[in-house]
């Protein structure tokens, strides 16, 4: 075989929000969790031979992405040292045991984004639908940068705290 | 210790979510960086919060980036939505409410004294305040324990035990609270759990249940009633012997529910702090004296205060006085009067388009709320009234409104006492509301059916006749009848709440829906009286507008609506007590102004007026009625003039000028216009109303040489035009502008005239102001 | 459906749009905005007299009559000046100026109510608890009258009554309602003329203290109506409201009596004489209101007696009056009500509310006159088979492409949601042509 089969194709492309949800508390903005999860799927590419058939694909390529994420710490800039190693070796750990329930929670998160007054839910449809920082989002709407912050945060929050009610009344139901 | 240091915990799980958000928004501070590593390598949980947070972050950039995100367009689950909304404020302070219930409770002392509300201050003020809080605690631990199920068990316990603690160390903790509230010249109402005598003596012979029901068959499903035609007729006529319908405000013992004002202001003020959590928004600060003063005026007796009230309220001190103006207010007669004034423009409208006794009814509504009379007695006597139109005041709401196969009779008592715009399903079903159809509103118009009303001559002492409408029923049965948009006949018989009456002669219809409102399990009665009560207060009720509650409203704050609804049925629909529980709830003393830190933000997320649902975390600013606006004038003219207040206004002169104001439609819905919203008719009147000239010219006069004799200085003069007008000392820059005045006349006229001119001056700006215009 | 839903690009690029334009500022594109700028130099002084019947018309005995039909009622039609167009025998006056006029006959807006026709009628849009929309003469004053510097009073003033609100676009834009008699009540005495400078900067110290307390837009607002109300008060266009007075600076005269008495001598006759003058004074939106005409009973003794003569002589005295002086191509005239009146004649001879079908007449405005549009069946219960429906945003769209506002303008609520002219209604193709 010269290349991947469709096996492993299939199992990359189910892992690729797992990963990018593993690499995400490690880094925060999303541009750096993009381009690490890039960097991440070239290796895996590299190393498909390496990949044990039958074996957790998701944590193998958390593995990689780990390693990706260090690498990609120390070649740039202080903005990824805010975090202290010993910090973000924490966090990848934590972050691993996390994402067993990612499909239920996107269901559930789908769900709460739809539950939002519809004020919240355009401001975070504009924060993340085109990928914009606050600051933009504050400069669109004409509202003070840092209202517009507390905002999220107030939404973000609200969020976690319904996915979290769908969760377990979802686990209570079953 | 393990509370503690959960509590701890919790305290830094709040701090690190606020660094995880910023740490999302890339906007950590090189320090909020170092505390953020410092609190994630102190706690593994908070690591698992940290990570769950920028998860979340992350899984909103995905979905959006890659578009795979598909939600299974689930129908919207109110339920789901609030229990949602729950979860959050118990997690934000995990079980934040009893926690935080508790910390007020042990340290209640301290923190009355750093507070200077007057409520809690005043509780503090003897041993027995501890005992107090605590038993409102356990109160309102009863009503939310359901609410706290999935909150974690172990807190709630812990709270049991600590409050118990509290209880045990007060050794003055006395069995039945209620008494010592009683002996403390609080004044407050100290509930029925343990004394139902005052409520009971408002209540009139309650009907038990399946007495009212007499005359009434439950709703079958297939909708058929021909069965019962005949057979309840003989009971209903001896059921129904009774002419005056049996209005009672049954106390009804709502299982776990405070009794006592202090509990139920307190649970209040709970639901507010929680909903400004959940938003994420913080209340505006206490309000000063001169803010909350002309509020308080405003909202009970319908005008601002006096200058000379003014000064009495500033001269008292103390914590408790608010709270007891509060109390005076309650049992002035002028609240009576401005609730009766407020009523007939609701239940009549201001233009009177069909020539009823305005005044009448006017005197009814005065002697029922000064009274205190039950509400929902009131609304019996409104709904049932008979007779003629000058005896019996109350005859005047229906007499206005019996046109057009009494349409608007139903359509206002749907409106007014139940809080439901049903109007429109006059023709067809509800426009938004699947559930409300055109076959109910015609059920509903099917009590007043047999109301007629007559014009008859009455002979007066004098000698002379005049003629008076008279309001009568027939009591025959049968089906009534209406006309869809095609022509088609249907028929229809009385229902209400799921309640259908039968066919049968002998029933009056009115007096059975009256009945029927005692026993609605949807107690639309108290709940629509609520909402506007609280919209009366705040500027903004729990549903926009105010008067439709129906199926298809967004409620803002459904447990705060629900929770009031069942005290007011329970406190035996006591008006002036419900108006208590909200003038001393906390949020009715915050300042209407947004300029504090963060007000901003705070005025963009709660902000009604865009249509927005509101928080309640200030007061909203609006203009006066127009009845507000003459008697505010009236009293700060007088406060110039240095008379005194009259005890009542007197009405008449007043209808009239409120009437310029007042644009009848001349339509089959009675409906009618008032153009008071701030326009530029309003701003000539103001401006260059000649009675308004002439009052500030010679109010200024025996202002600057008072019958006393001595000539007053200008800045004593000025201060008195601030005090009458606006509650509260002249700015500095009003000075200033005063004085520059005073300097420019006195060029060409002598001192004392140019004092007199730039007062007058003065006065007309003072009336002119917004801040005078506006209940703020 | 994703979470994203209804927010797909276009809907997400367009909000953008929206938003960064400031508030108050409405997004038009840049062709339209060429549009509006060839429109604007064609004529500065467009303007609308919106006739509004309140209570609810009997367009079916009006303008739409249905001889032969058991809802036919007791008048006949005649013919018009315009070739097929016929009306109601009660109103021969204005049968002969028919050229300049037209009617709508499909008109289908499902709001019954008073409350809520009379709402939706005036903003084009059905009731809404979240945001308050402004009745089409507020949006003209807002677009319009703003441009109109040299205008000193209202540029949205509603005689005898006014129907309509300024809603989210501010009380600056709200009707000035004054009566027929050309009095305003409250209008300065020269004395307190005089005081008023001084006054005024006493009165500014104590707004900007308020204001600075950040109460919200009600101080705002109350400062903006002041100086409306003191620009008013000060100028000599207030003589546009009062026939008896002469200004010749404006153009206008003492009106004779012989032309008060053409118009009929009834508020309503006088209150289109008032807007005849208040329209030649610049004023871009005049609303002229006749009430009392929900007729759930003796309908046709009402028409006969009162409403069809005051009817026909003032609007065939208007269209006359302005046709002499040139200005007919330029004022857009609009006669509605809330909704019409039942086909079905109920048992009191009176017809109840109807929305399903009925008429608005629209005139002047440069618009292709002497038409009737639409149908409703032999009947007219309902719009006849092959025949476009039209809703009150497309008779709005129709003035406001008579007007020269751009057809796409976009306001934005005070909660930043955009809002479309008229609600997104269609200017009536064969009206504009």
């Amino acid at each position: 075989m010269a290349g991947p089969g469709e096996d492993f194709i299939r199992l990359f492309t189910q892992a690729q929000r797992a990963l990018y949800l593993y690499i995400m508390p490690l880094v925060s903005s999303s541009a750096d969790a993009d381009e690490i999860l890039q960097e991440t799927n070239v290796v895996i590419w590299s190393k498909w031979s390496q990949f044990t058939p039958g074996t957790n694909f998701v944590a193998w390529g958390r593995a990689i992405a780990r390693l990706e994420v260090f690498r990609y710490r120390r070649r740039r800039d202080s903005r990824l040292q805010l975090l202290g190693d010993d910090v973000v070796e924490l966090i990848a750990e934590q972050s691993a045991h996390q994402i067993s329930d990612a499909d239920q929670r996107r269901d559930a998160l789908a769900e709460c984004v739809n539950r939002l007054r519809e004020r919240d839910r355009e401001l975070i449809q504009r924060r993340y639908n085109s990928n914009v920082s606050g600051d933009e989002v504050a400069e669109q709407l004409g509202r003070p940068a840092n209202s517009v912050y507390q905002s999220l945060g107030r939404i973000r929050r609200v969020l976690m705290e319904c996915v979290r009610r769908r969760l377990s009344s979802a686990g209570a139901a079953t | 210790m393990k509370g503690k240091s959960g509590e701890a915990l919790n305290q830094m799980s709040g701090e690190l979510l606020e660094l995880a958000n910023r740490y999302c928004d890339q906007q950590l501070t090189s320090d909020d960086a170092k505390r953020l590593n410092d609190l994630l390598r102190l706690d593994s949980a908070l690591v698992a919060l940290f990570v769950e947070f920028v998860q979340l972050h992350g899984q909103l950039a995905w979905d959006a980036g890659h578009g795979t995100l598909s939600g299974r367009g689930a129908p919207a689950n109110e339920e789901f939505l609030a229990s949602c909304s729950e979860s959050v404020s118990d997690v934000s302070g995990q079980s934040s409410a009893g926690n935080r219930r508790l910390s007020s409770t042990v340290g209640s002392m301290e923190m009355a004294r750093s507070r200077s509300r007057g409520l809690r201050s005043y509780l503090t003020a003897s041993a027995v305040a501890c005992a107090l809080v605590t038993v409102s605690i356990l109160m309102w631990q009863s009503v939310s324990e359901v609410a706290q199920e999935a909150a974690g068990k172990g807190d709630i316990a812990d709270i049991r035990n600590s409050s118990k603690d509290v209880i045990d160390k007060s050794d003055s903790a006395p069995l039945n609270p209620v008494g010592v509230v009683a002996q403390s010249e609080v004044g407050l109402n100290p509930g029925a759990g343990t004394d139902q005598g005052g409520a009971s003596e408002n209540s009139v012979a309650a009907a038990s249940p399946d007495e009212s029901l007499s005359s009434l068959e439950a709703v079958s499903d297939d909708g058929d009633t021909s069965d019962s035609l005949v057979s309840s007729g003989a009971e209903t006529q001896s059921g129904s012997d009774s002419r005056v319908p049996v209005i009672t405000a049954e106390v009804s013992s709502i299982p776990d529910m405070p009794t006592d004002d202090y509990a139920i202001i307190e649970r209040i003020d709970e639901l507010l702090a929680k909903s400004w959590e959940e938003n994420g928004v913080v209340a505006s600060p206490e309000s000063e004296d001169a803010e909350w003063l002309r509020r308080a005026y405003l909202t009970f007796a319908g005008r601002i205060p006096s200058a000379e009230e003014c000064r009495r309220y500033y001269s008292a001190t103390g914590d408790r006085r608010r709270r007891m103006l509060v109390e005076e207010l309650l049992s002035d007669a002028r609240t009576a009067e401005n609730l009766s004034v407020m009523w007939v423009n609701l239940l009549i409208g201001r233009s009177n388009p069909r020539g009823v006794d305005q005044a009448a009814l006017q005197a009814f509504l005065m002697e029922r709320f000064q009274k205190n009379e039950p509400w929902i007695g009131m609304v019996g006597e409104l709904i049932a009234a008979e007779g003629r139109s000058d005896q019996n005041g109350a005859t005047n709401f229906l007499l206005a409104h019996l046109n057009d196969q009494a349409t608007p009779a139903t359509a206002v008592t749907a409106r007014l006492f139940f809080g439901q715009q049903v109007h429109c399903t006059q023709c067809h079903d509800h426009p938004f509301s699947r559930d409300v159809k055109q076959d109910q509103f015609w059920a509903l118009n099917a009590f007043f059916k047999q109301t007629s009303r007559e014009l008859i001559k009455v002979s007066l002492p004098d000698g002379t006749q005049k003629d008076v409408w008279k309001l009568a029923d027939s009591t025959g049965g049968g089906m009534t009848f209406y006309e869809t948009l095609r022509g088609q006949q249907k028929a229809v018989l009385p229902e209400f709440a799921g309640h259908r009456l039968t066919a049968a002669d002998g029933i009056d219809r009115r007096d059975e829906l009256v009945r029927l409102l005692t026993t609605d399990p949807d107690r639309q009665v108290s709940k629509a009286m609520v909402n506007r009560m609280w919209n009366h207060f705040f500027g903004a009720g729990f549903t926009t507008p105010v008067d439709d509650m129906g199926p298809h409203a967004t409620i803002s704050h459904p447990e705060l609506l629900s929770f009031l609804t069942d005290a007011f049925v329970q406190s035996g629909y006591d008006t002036k007590r419900l108006m208590m529980w909200i003038a001393l709830s906390d949020a009715w003393h915050r300042t209407s102004s947004t300029n504090f830190a963060g007000g901003e933000v705070v005025f963009e997320q709660d902000n009604p007026v865009t249509g927005t649902e509101p928080l309640f975390t200030r007061v909203y600013p609006r203009y006066m009625v127009p009845e507000q606006l003459y008697d505010s004038i009236r009293v700060a003219i007088r406060s110039v003039s240095g008379q005194p207040m009259e005890s009542s206004l007197g009405t008449l002169h007043r209808t009239e000028w409120v009437k310029q104001f007042v644009e009848s439609f001349g339509t089959d819905d009675n409906d009618e216009r008032l153009q008071f919203d701030g326009n530029i008719s309003q701003a000539l009147m103001m401006m260059n109303g000649e009675d308004l000239e002439q009052a500030i010219s010679l109010a200024v006069q025996s202002l600057v040489v008072p019958a006393s004799g001595k000539r007053r200085t200008g800045s004593e003069c000025l201060e008195q035009l601030s005090m009458s007008v606006l509650s509260r000392k002249p700015s500095e820059s009003e000075e200033r502008a005063f004085r520059n005045r005073q300097r420019t006349l006195v060029r060409t006229l002598t001192v004392e005239k140019a004092m007199e001119l730039a007062l007058e001056d003065m006065l007309w700006a003072y009336l002119n102001s917004a801040e005078f215009i506006a209940v703020h | 459906m994703a979470i994203w839903n209804n927010f797909g690009m276009n809907r997400r690029h367009f909000l953008q749009h929206v938003a960064t334009a400031a508030a108050t500022i409405p997004a038009v594109n840049f062709l339209s905005h060429v549009q509006a700028n060839a429109a604007a130099l064609k004529s500065s002084q467009k303007a609308c007299i919106l006739m509004w019947m309140g209570g609810g018309p009997p367009t079916i005995d009006i303008w739409d009559l249905k001889p032969g039909s058991k809802n036919g009622g007791e008048f006949k039609p005649i013919d018009t000046a315009a070739p097929g167009v016929q009306i109601t025998e009660g109103m021969p006056e204005t049968a002969k100026v028919f050229n300049d006029l037209s009617i709508i006959r499909s008109m289908s807006t499902r709001e019954a109510d008073h409350g809520r026709g009379r709402y939706y009628m005036q903003t084009s849009y059905v009731p809404n608890p979240t945001v308050v929309h402004p009745a089409f003469g507020s949006v003209v004053s807002f677009e319009i009258g703003r441009k109109r510097t040299a205008l000193q009073i209202p540029a949205f003033v509603s005689i005898d009554g006014g129907s309509g609100q300024a809603g989210f676009l501010g009380m600056s834009h709200a009707p000035f309602v004054v009566d027929s008699s050309g009095r305003i009540r409250n209008s300065p005495s020269d004395e307190a003329k005089s005081r008023l400078p001084a006054r005024l900067a006493m009165l500014k110290e104590i707004e900007d203290g308020f204001v600075a307390s950040k109460r919200g837009e009600l101080p705002e607002a109350h400062k903006d109506v002041y100086s409306n109300a003191v620009n008013l008060m000060v100028s000599p266009q207030m003589a546009a409201f009062d026939s008896s007075r002469t200004e010749a600076a404006l153009g206008l005269e003492k009106e004779s009596d012989q032309i008060k008495d053409a118009y009929g001598r009834n508020s309503f006759g006088q209150g289109l004489l008032m807007a005849r003058r208040l329209v030649q004074t610049g004023v871009p939106f005049v609303e002229v209101n006749m009430g009392g005409w929900d007729l759930h009973a003796g309908v046709f003794q009402a028409l006969r007696t009162q409403r069809l003569p005051q009817l026909d002589q003032g609007i065939s005295a208007l269209v006359t009056d302005l046709k002499q002086r040139g200005m007919l191509d330029d004022v857009v005239l609009v006669w509605m009500g809330e909704f019409g009146r039942t086909p079905r004649i109920n048992q009191d001879v009176g017809r109840d509310h109807w929305a399903a079908s009925w008429s608005v007449m629209m005139g002047g405005g440069g618009l292709k006159n002497g038409q009737a549009i639409g149908a409703t069946d032999a009947d007219g219960i309902q719009i006849a088979d092959g025949s476009k429906s039209y809703l009150p945003g497309d008779v709005w769209a129709t003035v406001a492409h008579a007007m020269g506002i751009p057809v796409n303008t976009v306001h934005t609520s005070k909660r930043g949601r955009p809002m479309k002219l008229a609600n997104g209604g269609t200017p009536i193709q064969e009206l504009i042509g």
